[in-house]
C-alpha cells in the first residue's frame, strides 16, 4: 500500500510491537554477528602480531616485498565505498530513493575496484612464488626462513577480507534490487543501514590490515 | 537533533563526510610515517623504529574509532551497548593472548608428538645457500633428485636415535619403526634431542640447531634438516 508520498507503507512483522522494536532487534542481531566477526579477525591479528614479534626479520622481509601503493589504492576504494554506503543511509532516512540507488551503485563500483586491485596484487605474488608454506617457490630476495610465514598471514587475512568484500557486494546488490522495487521508506530502511554497518566492519578490518601488512617493517 | 519519526538514529550527512575526510588524511599520515627513513635522523638513544610502529598503529586505532563511531553509528547508540562492545573486545583480546601464550610457551609439553607435527622445514632458501647450491649442482635439478643428498647420507643404525636410559619398549619401537635415514629421524622431544643425556652421552650425532624449522620459540633444535640444497 502506497502512502501519499508515493512510498510504500511498511508493515511491522506480527511478532514485533512497533517499527522501532523491529529495527532494534535487527540491529542487535547485526551486532552479535559483528562480534563473531571481530572474534575471528581478532584471533588472526593476535597471531600476526605475535609472529611479527617472534620472527621480526622474516616479517620485515615479507612486508618489504609488498607494494604499499596497492594497499593505498585499496584503502581509498574501501573508504570511499564506506562514504557512499553512509550517504545511502542518509538518503534512505531522508526518503530519497534515487540517491539511495546511486550511492549503492557507487559503493558497488568502489568495492569492485578493490577486488580488481587485490587480484592484480595476488597475481604478482603468484608470479614471484611468494606463497605460503609448501607452495613457496620464490628463488631470490629472501634470506629469512620465516618469510613464508608472513605470506601465510598475508594470504589468509587479505583473502578472508576479500571474501567479506564479496559478501558485502552481494548485500549491496540485494539492497539495490529492493530499492529499485521501492521497498524502502523513511520508516523502513533497516536493510540499507545493516549493509552499511557490515561494510563499516569491512573498512574497520582493512584499517588495521593495511598498516600491519604493508607499512610496518 | 534526533528525528523521532525515524526508527533508530539519524546519520548526519556532515558527520559521514567529515569522517571520510578524516580517514583519508589519517591514511596519508600513516603512509607518510611508514616512508620516513628514521635511520637518517641519527638519533641512536631512541628506538625510532618502535616509535614509528607505535605511531602507525596508533593512527590506525584512531581510524578504527572514527569508523566505529560515525560509520557504524556507535556514536549514536546507548552507553550500555558501547560499554558492552568495548569491554567484550578486551575480554576477547585477553582470551586470544592467553591461549596464544600458552601454546607458544608450553607447546609439546603435554603431547610431544604435537611438536613434531608442526615442526617442519621452511621452504625459504636463503640466497647465499642458493648460490652455493647453484655452484655445486645443476640448476635444473628436479625436486625428486633434490631429495637424493639427504638420502645418500651414511645410514646409521635405526636405534641410534634412542638414548641410553630410555625404557626398552622405546628402543624396540625405534628399531621397528624408526627411520633408517637420520635426516628423517625425529626425537621424542626436540628439547631432549638438543641436550644429550649427561648420564649416557649416547647421542653420537647431536643435531645442529635448525633455524629453518617452524614452530614455537625454542623449538629450533629439530634434527629434521631435510631441506635440500637449493634449486
Amino acid at each position: 500500500m502506497a502512502t501519499v508520498t508515493g512510498l510504500p507503507e511498511h508493515h511491522v512483522a506480527h511478532h514485533f510491537d512497533s517499527a522501532e522494536q523491529e529495527f532494534d532487534s535487527a540491529k542487535t542481531g547485526m551486532w552479535l554477528f559483528l562480534a563473531s566477526e571481530i572474534m575471528m579477525f581478532g584471533a588472526l591479528f593476535v597471531g600476526a602480531l605475535l609472529f611479527h614479534t617472534l620472527h621480526h626479520g622474516g616479517f620485515a622481509e615479507g612486508s618489504a616485498h609488498l607494494d604499499w601503493r596497492f594497499g593505498a589504492v585499496n584503502t581509498f576504494f574501501l573508504l570511499t565505498a564506506g562514504l557512499t554506503m553512509g550517504l545511502a543511509v542518509v538518503s534512505a532516512q531522508a526518503g530519497e530513493q534515487g540517491k539511495v540507488r546511486m550511492n549503492l551503485i557507487l559503493s558497488l563500483v568502489f568495492a569492485a575496484g578493490f577486488l580488481v586491485t587485490k587480484s592484480l596484487e595476488y597475481a604478482q605474488k603468484f608470479e614471484h612464488g611468494t606463497l605460503p608454506g609448501r607452495l613457496w617457490h620464490a628463488h631470490h630476495g629472501f634470506s629469512d626462513p620465516f618469510s613464508h610465514v608472513f605470506f601465510g598471514f598475508y594470504f589468509v587475512m587479505t583473502g578472508l577480507h576479500a571474501v567479506h568484500v564479496l559478501v558485502g557486494m552481494g548485500l549491496m546488490i540485494f539492497a539495490l534490487i529492493r530499492s529499485s522495487r521501492v521497498q524502502f521508506s523513511r520508516s523502513y530502511f533497516t536493510p540499507i543501514e545493516m549493509v552499511a554497518i557490515y561494510w563499516a566492519l569491512v573498512d574497520l578490518v582493512w584499517v588495521f590490515l593495511f598498516p600491519l601488512l604493508y607499512l610496518i617493517r | 537533533m534526533h528525528d523521532t519519526s525515524l526508527p533508530g538514529h539519524e546519520f548526519p550527512k556532515g558527520a559521514v563526510i567529515g569522517s571520510y575526510v578524516a580517514l583519508l588524511i589519517l591514511a596519508a599520515v600513516m603512509i607518510g610515517l611508514s616512508q620516513l627513513d628514521v635511520d637518517k635522523l641519527g638519533i641512536d638513544w631512541l628506538n625510532l623504529h618502535a616509535i614509528r610502529t607505535t605511531l602507525i598503529m596508533g593512527t590506525a586505532l584512531i581510524m578504527g574509532i572514527i569508523v566505529s563511531m560515525f560509520l557504524m553509528g556507535l556514536r549514536y547508540e546507548s552507553k550500555l551497548l558501547n560499554l558492552t562492545i568495548f569491554l567484550s573486545n578486551f575480554v576477547f583480546l585477553l582470551i586470544f593472548v592467553l591461549f596464544t601464550w600458552v601454546d607458544t610457551s608450553f607447546r609439546g609439553e603435554v603431547d610431544p608428538t604435537f611438536n613434531e607435527k608442526i615442526n617442519w622445514t621452511s621452504p625459504v632458501k636463503p640466497e647465499a645457500e642458493e648460490h652455493a647450491a647453484g655452484v655445486a649442482a645443476p640448476a635444473s635439478t628436479s625436486p625428486a633428485v633434490q631429495e637424493a643428498p639427504a638420502a645418500a647420507q651414511p645410514v646409521q643404525p635405526a636405534d641410534s636415535t634412542v638414548q641410553k636410559g630410555q625404557p626398552p619398549e622405546a628402543k624396540e619401537h625405534a628399531t621397528v619403526t624408526g627411520p633408517t635415514n637420520p635426516a628423517q629421524a625425529q626425537p621424542e622431544h626436540p628439547d631432549k634431542a638438543s641436550k644429550p643425556s649427561k648420564a649416557s652421552g649416547a647421542q653420537k650425532n647431536p643435531p645442529s640447531p635448525n633455524p629453518a624449522t617452524m614452530g614455537a620459540p625454542g623449538n629450533t633444535a629439530s634434527p629434521k634438516q631435510t631441506a635440500p640444497a637449493g634449486h
